[in-house]
């Protein structure tokens, strides 16, 4: 498992990167954790000629809040987002999501942004951000220009990055941010990739009667998947047994997942349903005061 | 692994069946693929560079054209090999006139892959499968259309 | 100094070099300047002939010495010979033919990996696929694609056994239970992968190859066969480091002779490092097996007869050891009850998935999976609880040596007690209590038990048993477990001992160490043990190597019988020396004395002093130098009869095991509770290397419970070539843990030790799907295949509820 010989540059800033990415074409790739496009070199699932290492670029690590919204450079680390006590304050769903992604070793390395532009169906962050309505910050030697989360992923491991681009941020915004949030992971081992993944913000009024809900689902799909219309009956409603069902079953019937070795279709569809239920649940509980349900 | 899907076309059964026919189009639809060259009777080698996003590997394949029967149908059968492994692919065309100008075009595949792809890429292999397959008919759409267009 | 003597708890000696980096594992050797890297190409196709190979363009890429193929394999190898009649042909490369995904077809050789792998990808290899089969029953049937056309069939062996009188117990039985069980194939996945680094001398023919190969040393003439060179030029050296193997790196041996031949053929010292992908794929693993059990039973739920045809998937190659894969435990098939009437029907069949070979447990958790199973199913049928079957059939203590049905000889144990331990440590009674309010809460709570004999230290007789005794008759008898050891002590006292055991992991050079301490009466710290392997200048034999838990019982007899040895001629000096009687000394603390009047001694450097630099002054007619070698064997490990009766075990231990769990419904996912374990391995060398052993054997078991499978798609694809689906638990998938030892010594072994460490891989499965099937019976779901997923537990679950309205709607 020794990958194909490659050239390696590492440039120091933003402009030199674009420069490379303009030189190498489809033949350059973006390195910055590693975590997951290593392995892929070394079991030659790819060749790229070039690989074009920006983790000098330090410019692009970091974590802010401003006029309202987080905005996280693409090169944040994922053990920083963890440990950051600002993301546990203004959106603790990503503090519930990320200890899920692989390992804390691999935490130390690998960055928000490459795990946005890696697209894995099943992984945590896109499906947190998109739950947290983000939008993406994409820069290229001429222009910079966002993209709202959800046009971003467009297949498996693909996004809306086009040849010459570089994903610089990703922000989304917090001051209406519910109290109520949940992420919820079904897998076989601890740090393995998701079989299902479900992650939900909502809010109440007073009464406690749903306002605003956002329901995300991933695994069921090659992209992660916000599911419209499972909300849509909870809307203006109080939580009970029946209309949490609903949304299961809406939920299930909304989402359209491969079956593998791991897991059957039929079995991927419960599961999305149970731990959609899981995740609506936990966020109401949480939003009316009364803590964590599960 | 297995599938089947349909697309309208907004072109005639004839014209539809002509470019189906055509190793140029088809060379256009077939992902990665360079050119198609004739070795026999319906019969073409290519190489195909398949895959997503970055993963993807080259293949030396073989792309024949059975069970021909104008202007309804066709099996198209491909074998490519490469250090990834290989793979073998059928697919079933078949073409149903639907109006003055539109063809119904229904198709059903099979799939195998082996392998090292299919030994470390079981989480999406169903998956990509089913889109690469998908994306191959919507360029195929494309490539009618637009040819009616200008036609 | 009575610290760390025999039975103490002495931290061990390997770990300071292993934690701080400084192990030597095969791939730090260097033995040799000028060594070039190899890479092998693999076939991609379950089945299928191979037309053409060309070479041409990989044999011009940069840094590219040679590359090798099967055609080179057929002119300068013979097949590997195999203990069974069906003339199977293994190379160590493809030849002609691929027969399982991954099967080597080419090697190449360049200045390091990366070009190697890089050359692999210009190799042009023309296939004709071939129809594959993968199932164990359809391999069977007539029509099935044969894999070795000359066999004619895909049956490498076929033995029936004939124990009591079968047809009498179930003809005078109450009733009769059977069932079919589903084993999967798995492996052990040290974390270390197979290493060979080769050296062919064409001055002399000769070839050396270093591996983290571990035995059985019959493998060696095996691989001398196959290179046909002389057997004392082949020199085998094996590293004292080698990262685990739990048997599967036995199976590195092909690739010991593909290296061999590489050397030879290319002219260059050749090394091999195996990657995980290559590992899972082809490198050795566990059969896959199908039983079919049926127990005669009386209404009490005493067993009187047993009927098991077990047929297992050998992989694409019959291969040695197999088909020992089904005799391993011929002689323990009835496990710990008394059950003197058996039938068996033993199948070895080839399918295309990849060569089986050793792995821990081998053999026994195929076997204890229908048997366990099938005690549990009894008690189902009977409205009786599983604890009292089990009991009223265990073999009691007064029974002890017991002779099996089949001829094993179990030395000691008491079965019965440590059950009841068992039940009492997991609060059985209590369990049950709040088994009973949990289900009427909707929750799923169940308990499954297992008692399972361990047999180690494998006596290499039983491997002939898969030959009928005609056939056996034709060669010469295989029997015995020897093993050897050499102590010696250098003219400044320094005491040495070389041992032939391969540790790969388990500590052999610390145990070792206390027990010639313990001999010598000196701090075992000061006792140096070679652990490295050399077929030129070790003491070994054919069972020699690490396998069937067989330091314990037989490898540490060795070195206590050679370190006997070195006492005996140091008292013998001191008797002399001192004009006194030899049985009035002792040894101990660097000294030896008279027992009655201490102040009357010698010191050890002294004695040795005179062995050395004062030859002319030992006793009259003995040797200079102190340099003793005691081979070991146990006399009850004899050549299987004409009646097939084999004891295949030198020793034979007891596992009880209690495990709860709770089922949740909407997942399927098992959780387990509580994992109770008594354990019975006689004397124990060192309790704290014990614990992680068995720690080790659990969590594999519970690997092949719930996690672990190499597995193919019909046409015979490999699905698992990654640590991303072959799903090994790691650290957080550990339930919590309660070992309790028992022991009752060894009557046979000179320290009263068994062998252990695989007993929780035999009894993990079987007891976890006992628990499994207890926690899910109220709604009639029968658990016999593995591996327990929450997608496999949850579909069991949907088809019950649907046969349930299916039922409901029909009333």
């Amino acid at each position: 498992m020794k990958p194909a010989s490659f050239d390696y540059c590492r440039p120091a800033t933003v402009e030199e990167a674009f420069q490379l990415l303009a030189e190498y074409g489809d033949e350059g790739k973006l390195i910055a954790g590693g975590q997951s496009l290593v392995p892929i070199l070394n079991m030659r699932l790819s060749s790229p000629k070039c690989l074009i290492d920006i983790n000098e670029l330090q410019d692009l690590n970091y974590i802010r809040y401003e006029d309202g919204w987080i905005k996280m450079g693409a090169l944040t680390r994922q053990r920083d987002v963890e440990k950051s006590a600002l993301i546990q304050e203004k959106c603790p769903l990503l503090s519930e999501a990320v200890p899920f992604i692989g390992h804390m070793q691999t935490r130390n390395r690998g960055t928000i942004g490459g795990s946005l532009v890696h697209a894995d169906p099943t992984a945590e962050l896109p499906l947190s951000f998109l739950a947290l309505n983000g939008r993406a910050v994409i820069q290229s030697a001429e222009e910079s220009r966002e993209v709202d989360l959800s046009e971003f992923f467009i297949t498996y491991l693909t996004t809306d990055i086009m040849p010459g681009e570089l994903l610089t941020e990703v922000k989304f915004p917090v001051d209406s941010v519910p109290k109520g949030y949940s992420f919820q992971e079904y897998s076989r081992r601890h740090g393995d990739f998701a079989l299902v993944a479900a992650a939900c913000i909502l809010d109440t009024d007073s009464e406690g009667r749903i306002t605003t809900i956002r329901l995300t689902m991933g695994g069921v799909d090659a992209v992660p998947i916000l599911v419209e219309e499972a909300v849509d009956v909870l809307i203006g409603e109080k939580l009970t047994e029946t209309l949490l069902e609903e949304a299961g079953r809406i939920v299930s019937a909304h989402v359209d997942p491969e079956g593998d070795l791991h897991a059957s279709r039929e079995y991927r569809l419960h599961l999305a349903r149970v731990f959609a239920k899981k995740a609506i649940q936990t966020a109401y509980h949480r939003a009316i005061g009364k803590g964590s349900a599960s | 692994m297995n599938g089947n899907g349909s697309i309208e076309l907004n072109a005639s059964i004839e014209h539809v069946w002509k470019k189906l026919m055509d190793p140029e189009v088809l060379a256009e639809c077939i992902m990665g693929c360079k050119q198609l060259v004739l070795i026999e009777e319906g019969k073409y080698r290519a190489e195909l560079a398949v895959g997503i996003a970055a993963v993807k590997g080259k293949y030396d394949a073989t792309i024949e054209l059975v069970d021909v029967q104008a202007p309804k149908g066709y099996k198209l059968v491909v074998h490519g090999e490469g250090a990834p492994g290989f793979v073998d692919a059928e697919g079933v065309i078949h073409l149903t006139p639907v109006a003055e100008g539109k063809t119904n075009l229904t198709y059903s595949y099979t799939a195998e892959v082996g392998g090292k792809v299919a030994a470390i890429g079981q989480r999406m292999l169903g998956g990509v499968a089913k889109l690469l397959i998908s994306d191959f008919f919507k360029k195929v759409k494309k490539e009618i259309e637009n040819e009616q267009k200008t036609a | 100094m009575k610290q760390n003597r025999i039975g103490q708890p002495m931290s061990r000696v390997e770990d300071a070099r292993l934690t701080s980096g400084q192990g030597t594992y095969i791939d730090d050797l260097n033995p040799l300047p000028n060594i070039h890297h190899a890479a092998i190409l693999r076939s991609p196709y379950p089945h299928a002939r191979i037309k053409s190979i060309r070479t041409e363009k990989a044999q011009q890429m940069p840094g590219v010495k040679g590359v090798v193929t099967g055609q080179d394999i057929v002119e300068m190898t013979k097949p590997f010979p195999v203990g069974v009649t069906a003339p199977v042909k293994y190379y160590s490369l493809a030849v002609d033919k691929v027969r399982f995904v991954g099967e080597p077809v080419a090697v190449v050789v360049a200045k390091n990996r990366y070009l190697a792998e890089d050359a692999l990808d210009a190799i042009e290899v023309e296939y004709e696929p071939l129809p594959a089969v993968v199932d164990i029953e359809k391999a069977m049937e007539p029509e099935a694609p044969i894999l070795h056309e000359e066999v004619e069939s895909n049956i490498a062996n076929h033995r029936t056994f004939h124990y009591g009188d079968v047809n009498k117990a179930f003809m005078e039985a109450d009733f009769v239970i059977k069932h079919k069980f589903f084993f999967p194939k798995y492996s052990a996945t040290p974390v270390e992968t197979y290493g060979v680094i080769a050296h062919y001398e064409a001055c002399g023919n000769n070839l050396t190859i270093w591996s983290n190969f571990h035995g059985p040393f019959t493998l060696q003439s095996v691989m001398a066969a196959a290179l046909q060179i002389p057997s004392n030029h082949l020199r085998i050296i094996i590293p004292k480091d080698v990262g685990g193997s739990y048997g599967i790196k036995s199976g590195v041996f092909p690739y010991m002779v593909l290296m061999g031949v590489v050397s030879k053929k290319i002219g260059l010292p050749v090394k091999w490092i195996e990657d995980r992908q290559e590992h899972l794929m082809a490198s050795s693993s566990g059969t896959d097996r199908v039983t079919w059990i049926e127990a005669a039973v009386q209404k009490d739920g005493t067993v009187t007869g047993l009927k098991m045809k077990m047929v297992d998937n050998v992989g694409a190659y019959i291969r040695a050891p197999e088909p020992a894969c089904l005799y391993r435990t011929h002689s323990n098939t009835t496990g710990p009850y008394r059950i003197q009437n058996l039938a068996m029907e033993t199948v070895a069949v080839m399918t295309n998935k990849s060569p089986t070979g050793l792995i821990r447990g081998y053999g026994g958790p195929q076997l204890y999976f229908p048997l366990e199973r099938i005690m549990h199913m009894i008690a189902d049928k009977l409205d009786m609880d599983p604890a009292e079957v089990i009991r009223r059939n265990l073999i009691r203590a007064e029974e002890f040596p017991y002779k099996t049905a089949s001829g094993g000889i179990y030395d000691s144990g008491d079965y019965l007690t440590a059950f009841e331990k068992a039940l009492e440590m997991v609060d059985y009674q209590g369990f049950r209590e709040r088994q009973e309010k949990a289900h009427q809460e909707g929750k799923y709570l169940g308990i499954g038990l297992a008692c399972i004999v361990e047999p180690s230290g494998s006596n290499m007789g039983y491997i002939t048993v898969a030959l009928t005794p005609e056939e056996r008759a034709k060669s010469l008898p295989k029997s015995g477990c020897a093993e050897g050891a050499t102590v010696s002590i250098d003219p400044m006292g320094g005491i040495s001992v070389r041992i032939s055991t391969v540790p790969t992991g388990q500590g052999h050079e610390t145990v070792a160490a206390q027990i010639v301490g313990e001999v010598l009466g000196v701090d075992p710290r000061s006792v140096k043990v070679i652990a490295e392997m050399d077929t030129l200048t070790s003491p070994w034999s054919v069972a020699s190597g690490s396998y069937s838990s067989r330091f314990a019982p037989i490898g540490s007899s060795a070195v206590y019988h050679a370190a006997l040895k070195v006492r005996q001629k140091l008292l013998e000096i001191a008797a002399d020396q001192l004009k006194e009687s030899i049985d009035n000394l002792d040894i101990e603390s660097g000294k030896v004395f008279v027992r009655n009047n201490p102040e009357k001694q010698v010191s050890l450097k002294r004695l040795i002093g005179s062995a050395h630099w004062n030859p002319q002054g030992l006793p009259d007619g003995m040797e200079p130098g102190i340099h003793e070698t005691a081979f070991y064997t146990i006399p009850t490990a004899l050549p299987p009869d004409e009646n097939d009766l084999v004891n295949g075990s030198a020793t034979y231990g007891f596992v009880a095991d209690a495990v709860t769990v709770e089922v949740d419904p909407d997942t399927g996912e098992v959780k387990i509770l509580d994992y109770i374990t008594v354990h019975d391995a006689g004397k124990l060398l060192n309790p704290l290397i014990v614990d992680g052993q068995i720690m080790g054997g659990l969590v594999h078991g519970l690997g092949g419970a719930l996690y672990e499978e190499l597995a193919y798609d019909s046409n015979g694809q490999f699905l698992t070539g990654s640590f991303m689906d072959y799903l090994c638990p790691t650290a957080t998938e550990i339930p919590p843990v309660t070992i309790k030892h028992f022991s009752t010594p060894s009557p046979l072994t000179p320290l009263g030790a068994k062998g252990l460490g695989e007993g929780n891989t035999m009894s993990a499965p079987v007891v976890i799907a006992n628990a499994v099937a207890d926690a899910l019976s109220p709604l009639g779901i029968t658990i016999d295949s593995l591996p327990l997923s929450p997608n496999r537990i949850w579909s069991l679950i949907q088809e019950a509820h649907n046969q349930k309205q299916l039922k409901e709607e029909l009333v």
